[in-house]
């Protein structure tokens, strides 16, 4: 019963909430996290068909492919605060996507990796129990870094931005420690969902809350601090660059 | 399974911050004329963070001009010891305006300053981050230099001025006998504090 209401709340807040963005102008605004919203409730609503109509069987492997796939487009909503964070600074901006971009093909990487390799020794269940844990794992750190950032530079952040990120970086810790007692076999796979279920409904209310207008970041007054910083790091970053390829041209012969 | 624990405890230890931070953002925004916030300072004055030559003292640019010059870089090291020396005596000269702050607040309770939830609670999350940052600061500077952390200092700074703000607005609440009573007893208080 209870597993029941909260299933039909996250629905509810969803579709309420893809409704509302569309409405107020902000899914153009926020192209990435209307595109996860909206892969996310496509999965829900897969999985309350599937509840109904399929065999436990093949409903828990629904279960965990859909929550590989939402898990993976979780990053659409982590890039997206990160572009609106740095849209100030242009080139800060496109090198931050860059690094992103790097670390979530290097995650998806060791995903394909371990699905190869572990394939051998577990079963698909457990390996698509254990992936999710540490996508979401990086992904709340990723958020939790940027938290971070916009401390130490004093980068102001829209109640947009509070919210997206507050939101999706409390639920992914959440996920984190609720897979964490799934593979304890603290909880089963129900109960699980339930967890689940009151993180995302946590998760899609400060969404709701956050997100009722528009209302972007306000314009950063310290701008100088961090882009002499950022020069100082791609000054680093270039010259060990450069030293390596020198190293690499002398061991080669060139 | 020492895995998974390590999983538990990183994930609790995000949710506690992003909660942590998203209840910050609570009330986060308010701002006081600054002739309210002098009215504080002029009563409680803070001797660290008048310092007008902090922002100098962490300046990494004298200390790598030198570095980068072979025969200087003894002259480098010991202007970093030095300044490493000073940078700690004034840590504790803010670290002694935090606790003047509070023994401020203390008077200001005991006097009935009116307060509210919202201020109470960004005031507990002021200290907490204050003392956080302080240990982390002074602990980093010991071991890793003064220039390791650039820049860390003025969230140190921050902190401590959004307290100053905090207490500064519930000054603002207070009435003229009120206000009356806190100089009052908080002369004295300062006075042997001085003494000591």
């Amino acid at each position: 019963m209870v597993g029941y209401s909260l299933w039909l709340a996250t629905l509810g807040l969803q579709t309420w909430l893809l409704i509302h963005l569309l409405r107020v102008g902000l899914a153009s605004r926020y192209p990435f996290f209307f595109g996860y919203l909206a892969v996310s409730w496509a999965n829900g609503s897969l999985l309350w068909f599937a509840h109904h109509n399929w065999s436990p069987l093949a409903y828990s492997w629904a279960y965990w492919s859909g929550e590989f796939v939402t898990v993976l487009v979780g990053f659409l909503l982590v890039g997206e605060v990160f572009r609106e964070t740095f849209r100030p600074f242009p080139k800060i901006r496109r090198s931050v996507s860059w690094l992103v971009l790097i670390l979530i093909l290097l995650v998806l990487a060791a995903s394909v990796f371990l699905q190869i390799s572990g394939l051998v020794q577990h079963s698909w269940q457990q390996l698509f129990g254990q992936l999710p844990r540490w996508v979401r794992l990086v992904q709340a750190l990723l958020l939790a870094t940027l938290v971070g950032v916009t401390r130490y530079y004093y980068l102001p952040l829209g109640r947009n931005m509070i919210g997206l990120a507050a939101g999706f970086g409390l639920y992914t810790s959440l996920a984190v420690v609720g897979l964490v007692f799934q593979g304890l076999g603290l909880v089963d796979l129900p109960e699980f969902g339930q967890l689940y279920a009151v993180a995302y409904v946590v998760a899609l209310g400060t969404w709701s809350y956050s997100l009722r207008v528009y209302a972007p970041n306000p314009v950063p007054v310290y701008r100088g601090r961090l882009e002499q910083d950022f020069a100082h790091v791609n000054a680093l970053v270039s010259s060990t660059l450069g030293e390596i390829r020198g190293s690499l041209r002398k061991a080669l012969g060139t | 399974m020492f895995e998974l624990i390590l999983f538990l405890a990183a994930g609790l230890l995000l949710a506690a911050l992003f909660l942590f931070w998203v209840l910050g953002q609570w009330g986060a925004e308010f701002e006081l004329p600054p002739a309210h916030v002098a009215r504080l300072t002029e009563l409680v004055p803070l001797t660290g963070v008048s310092y007008q030559r902090a922002e100098r003292l962490f300046d990494a640019r004298d200390y790598r001009f030198l570095a980068a010059q072979p025969p200087l870089a003894k002259a480098a090291r010991q202007l970093e010891q030095d300044r490493r020396q000073i940078a700690l005596q004034w840590l504790q000269l803010v670290r002694e305006d935090y606790a003047r702050l509070l023994r401020f607040r203390r008077i200001l309770v005991a006097c009935g300053a009116p307060t509210d939830t919202r201020t109470e609670w960004r005031l507990l999350r002021e200290r907490l981050a204050f003392l956080v940052l302080y240990g982390v600061l002074t602990l980093w500077i010991r071991l890793f230099g003064l220039y390791a952390a650039p820049r860390a200092h003025t969230a140190l700074l921050n902190s401590l001025g959004l307290i100053s703000t905090l207490l500064a607005r519930m000054l603002t609440r207070l009435s003229h006998t009120q206000l009356a009573e806190v100089k009052q007893l908080w002369a004295p208080a300062q006075t042997s504090t001085t003494n000591t």
